[in-house]
Formats: structure tokens, sequence, C-alpha cells
């Protein structure tokens, strides 16, 4: 699941979640960013943690199907 | 005329997390330019920024020859003691050097009490050692500004892809922003890596953005890697990409099997549930193996003060909680050991005691290298402050070093550097292909089956190279539809050369130790086997080879022993 979410009516333009992004998820047109590769967040929940307005909603379900020991 | 932008420099470092930043602050001491590039932001990319509050620091009045003994032992005898000796020594300065740079921008890293003392405890692995705690962000807040502040330059977002050498001298690093859609030719007269390791996109907190490249990169230039064998692990949720384990057990976090029994105890009688890494990821798969699976996790003895602790230092891990409705302190959780790959205690390029690879003009530190203090998965903390000061080291001999040699001339690198283009870019130019993402899984099931990393033997590590080979010779249709992709693409291919030195390194190792556990030779085997396993390309393969590990210090007190993983009592 990962990212899910902005909410554009609470969303203040900063870029602090494209900025810090380890996964580069973010893509912006003009000031506004937006959730472009959502597949490969990884729910480190470091844009949602740095989010002053709480824009951003991150499901805690990984992404992607990984291979477990067993 | 090229098509790619060139940046001189002095020492460029390669990687921003704690030891990078570190390597490019000292180096600026020395030196004027000085370039830290990172694939994604310093400061919030690698593993550092999800150091889960533990740092460990030897205090000037703990007992020195008590810390070295405990070292040594808990990493099995494979830590580098040289190391382990100018770790004890210096990590107290260096500890209070970068929480003084907090304090000069008012911010703060290390947790203290009322008396300004460092709050201590004692977690994974500690019996007379205690790690301090820290604030992970704006200790990688504080290190971003006093690099900028120091005069280093930083450039975000650019994926490097290649180490080039020029007559047997590392002299450069190529990449390209994959934002600015620009390639990037960074020649320096010393390189750093310190771009961490490989986590093979595999389950655990904040550890995907790390696949090796660079790792693969040295290796690819000549650099000899060491401790390939030893696939780090640490243990998560099922479920969810949960970190924090030291702080969990320290708070009284144990693991049950479906009898309820603390199980732990039986593998290490003295630590139980706060047992070093190796030996809780080898107990969790015998008892799965064994049918009393799953493990669970249960944190319902943690204090208070400790709740409180826990959501401070870790606020990632409880908002993945709070969102999935765990209450953890009251509900138990199944638990999955959490491969790592060369991440920390894995393997990565052989450093001596100044950093310095085999490779003139490249400098090394961070999980970049094995982590040459910790040997085995060590006493929590260890990585972090081992990180730290591999960093501070390597990027004083690399300005040392630099600081003695002319500049880089011209675009003599012209045809090498056009060359490296043309194969980077090579999966842009098709619309149809394999993913990285297939890729990635391929690698994932051949390498982390319990059968194959927990409990590996010969033979089916042999099986587990016919399915890297397979996948090996599938590259070539490797595609990519935007540079985003081309980044998940070099760090699929990276895995591919690293999980085959994995595999070929732990067959090469015949006995038992740490993490790398042989079905086929179960004893840990100190007569023959104290050595360290290093690895280097030559043409058509791997040559392999074991050297003496030294012991000034501390000596094995037997010739055999068992591994984590057997039952203790």
């Amino acid at each position: 699941m990962g990212i899910l979410s902005i909410d554009y009516d609470k969303c203040n333009d900063c870029s602090v979640c494209y900025d810090i992004c380890p996964m580069d998820v973010f893509r912006k047109l003009g000031r506004k960013v937006f959730i472009s590769y959502a597949k490969d967040c990884m729910t480190c929940y470091l844009c949602e943690l740095e989010c002053d307005p709480d824009a951003i909603y991150v499901s805690p379900e990984r992404t992607k199907k990984i291979r477990l020991p067993y | 005329m090229a098509n790619y932008k060139t940046i001189e420099a002095d020492v460029a470092v390669l990687g921003g997390g704690i030891a990078g930043c570190l390597a490019a602050i000292k180096a600026r001491e020395q030196v004027n330019e000085v370039v830290l590039v990172d694939k994604g932001k310093v400061g919030r990319s690698g593993c550092s920024p999800f150091a889960a509050g533990i740092f460990l620091v030897r205090l000037p009045e703990d007992d020195f020859d008590v810390w070295m003994e405990e070292l040594v032992k808990t990493g099995d005898f494979l830590s580098d003691q040289r190391w382990v000796k100018t770790y004890l020594e210096d990590i107290y300065p260096l500890a209070e050097t970068i929480d003084g740079w907090a304090r000069q921008q008012k911010s703060y890293i290390f947790e203290r009490d009322e008396a300004g003392q460092f709050i201590r405890r004692r977690s994974r692995g500690h019996r007379n050692t205690a790690h301090c705690v820290i604030n992970s962000l704006p200790m990688m807040d504080t290190l971003r500004r006093k690099a900028v502040r120091s005069g280093v330059k930083i450039i975000d977002r650019v994926a490097v892809t290649d180490i080039l050498v020029k007559d047997g001298q590392a002299v450069g690093a190529l990449g390209f922003n994959y934002r600015k859609s620009e390639i990037i030719f960074i020649k320096a007269r010393a390189l750093v890596n310190a771009g961490g390791g490989c986590a093979y996109g595999s389950v655990f907190m904040g550890i995907k953005n790390l696949t090796g490249d660079l790792q693969a990169a040295a290796y690819r230039a000549g650099a000899v890697l060491q401790n390939m064998e030893f696939g780090n692990s640490n243990t998560t949720a099922r479920d969810y990409d949960i970190h924090g384990l030291n702080l969990i057990v320290s708070a009284g976090g144990r693991f049950l099997n479906n009898r309820d029994e603390e199980f732990m105890w039986e593998y290490h009688p003295e630590l139980g549930s706060r047992a070093p890494q190796a030996y809780l990821t080898a107990a969790f798969c015998r008892e799965v193996a064994e049918g009393r699976g799953p493990v669970m996790l249960d944190l319902s003895a943690a204090k208070p003060d400790e709740r409180e602790l826990l959501r401070r230092i870790l606020p990632e891990t409880f908002k993945i909680f709070d969102r999935a409705g765990i209450d953890i302190f009251s509900q138990r959780l199944p638990w999955i050991p959490a491969f790592q790959g060369t991440i920390a205690v894995g393997g990565g390029l052989a450093i001596n005691s100044g950093g310095e690879t085999n490779l003139p003009g490249l400098y090394a530190a961070g999980d970049a290298t094995p982590l040459p203090v910790n040997g085995a998965p060590n006493v929590g903390g260890l990585c972090l402050s081992v990180a730290a000061l591999t960093g501070y080291r390597a990027g004083e001999s690399a300005a040392a070093s630099a600081a003695k040699l002319k500049p880089p001339s011209g675009r003599d690198m012209d045809r090498e550097v056009a060359a490296a283009i043309t194969e980077l870019m090579t999966p842009l130019g098709r619309i149809e292909g394999l993913s990285a993402d297939e890729v990635v899984w391929a690698v994932q099931d051949a390498i982390i089956p319990m059968e194959r990393n927990y409990i590996k033997s010969k033979e089916r590590l042999e099986e587990a190279l016919a399915q890297i080979e397979t996948i090996k010779a599938e590259l070539p249709k490797l595609m990519a539809k935007d540079l985003h992709e081309l980044v998940n693409v070099v760090g699929a291919k990276s895995m591919v050369t690293l999980a085959e030195l994995f595999l070929n390194a732990s067959i090469f190792r015949e006995e038992s130790r740490g993490l790398h556990f042989r079905e086929d030779f179960p004893k840990t085997n100190n007569r023959d086997w104290l050595k360290w396993v290093k690895i280097q390309k030559q043409d058509g393969g791997a040559k392999l080879w074991a050297e003496d590990i030294p012991t000034p210090y501390v000596r094995p007190s037997e010739e055999f022993s068992l591994p984590p993983g057997v039952k203790r009592v």
C-alpha cells in the first residue's frame, strides 16, 4: 500500500516531502508535489512526519511482495 | 562535445549518511574542494536517519580491557582488533564533538540526564558495555548543516554508478542526477566510498534505497571485498517494516514461540531475548523449522517511562503501529528475521587502519566496509558509532593523500566515461524487457530463503548460485522508461553482482561463525578458520582467498565451539 494520498486542501506547497523522500516517490508540477512512483514507497514515514499541515497519508502495509526467509 | 558535466575536487565523498558526512567534514579541514554526493538527500538517505536511537560510546571511566574483550568475543573474533583499540580510544571525543556541533546549532543529539551525563542502556548483547541514546534525525540535520557551514559542496540526487580507474588508481566517479537529467563525472584526487551496503530490497525500516551500487562499482574497479559470506540480519515484524529492536529489548521486549516459551534462554542462557542479532535470527529459524513458530514479540513488560522513550526515539515505527491500529504494549506481533545483506556487519570493502582500500586513491567507510570493529553482529549501537569513526578516519586519510597529489588534469578520461555512459543508458533504449522489480524478486528468491541464508549447505548454496547465473544471463534485457527507473535498474544489477559474491564466499567458508551457519560444517573452527575471506574480481570470475586475522589482544580459548542457533540448555 505505502503512500496513498496528498490532501491538496491541506498541502501548503512547501515541497519538504519531495525534498527528503529517500525513494524518489514524488515529482512536481510547478510548485505542486504529486505522487509519481507510489510502488517504490518504503513506508519509512519521513514525509508524513515532516509534513506540517498533515496533508500526506501513508498506509503501513508494504508496497511490494518481498521474499521472507520462511 | 562531451555530454556530461565534470566536477573537480580534492576529495569526493560518495554517500551522505553519518560516515560520508563525517568524512567530508573532516577532509574539508585539510583541503579546499570537498564534494559530498548522495543518491537521495544528504541527511535523509541511507540507514543513518533510521539508526533507531543507539550509539555505543566507551566513556573515559569505562574499563578498556573489559570493553575490548566484550567487543572481540561478541564479534566472534572476526573484528580487526587494531580497529577495536582505535575505536575504544577515539569514540568518546568524537561523540562529544558531534554533540557539540548540535549544541552550537541549538539542537541536541544525545539524551542526557539532569546532571548532563549520557543516558545509557543495555540492549542486544551488552553484558558490561552499554550504549547511549540518540535522536537520529536531529543528528543527521546537524551533520548536514555542519558540512554546509564547513564549505563542503553537497550534491543531492545523484546516483553514482561507476568508479573509474586510470593507471591502477581511482580517479573519479560517474553518476547521474535523475531529477535534473544530467550526467556528472566527479574527478578527484581521492575518493571516499561511504555509499553503504546492499539490503536487497528486503524487509526492515528505511533500508530500501541501499542497493550496494558503490560496493559493486568498487568491486568492478578492482577493490577487494571482505566478509561477504556474512549477510547481515536484524529482526522485524512479519507484516510491517519496524526498526528499534535494541531499545525494544532493553525496555523488556521478549520473543515467544507458539508454546508461549521465551525460547531465547535456551539459545543464549545469559541474555535471553537480549542476545546478539546472530543468536536471535538463527534461533527464530530453528524454532520455526522445528514446528514451534511463529515467533511473537511481546512488549507488555515495558514500564511507562520506557514506553515514552520508545515513542520519542522511534517516531517512524510508532507511526506504523498507530496507523495499523496496533497497541504494541498489549498486543503480540509475529516477528521474523530481516535479511539486510551487506549493510552493517554484512561484507564490504576491506580497509586498513587508515580507511584505505587496496586501490590507490580509494578510501571506504561505514557500511560500505564490513565494519572492521564489529566482526559478527556485535553489541547494539556499535554499527552507527563505527560508521562515524571510520568516516572521520577515512576523510582524514583521503585529505592527507589528496594534499600530496597534483590535481587531475583536463578531459583525459573522456573515452572511459563515454563507454560507461553507453552501458548505463542501454536500458533506456528499450520499450520492452525485464523490469528492475522482476530482477530484485528473483535475487531475493535465490538468497533470502532460510535454507540458503540462515541454515546453509554447500548443495543448497550451489542451487542458489545456479539461480543467480540464470538471472545474470537475463540482465541484458533490463529496461527503464525514465531516469527514476534507471536508478532502480542500477540497483538491481548491483544486487546480482553482490548476491553472487555472498554465495561464493558462503561456499568458501567451511565452518559456522556469526551469521554464517553451515549445516555441513556446524562448528566454529578457530583452528582453521580464524580468517577473513577476501574476494577480488579477476578475468573470468572472482578470486577468493583466506587471510589470517591478527589477534594481538584477545584470542579464542577453544579450537572448536558452538555457533549461534544451537541450544545450550
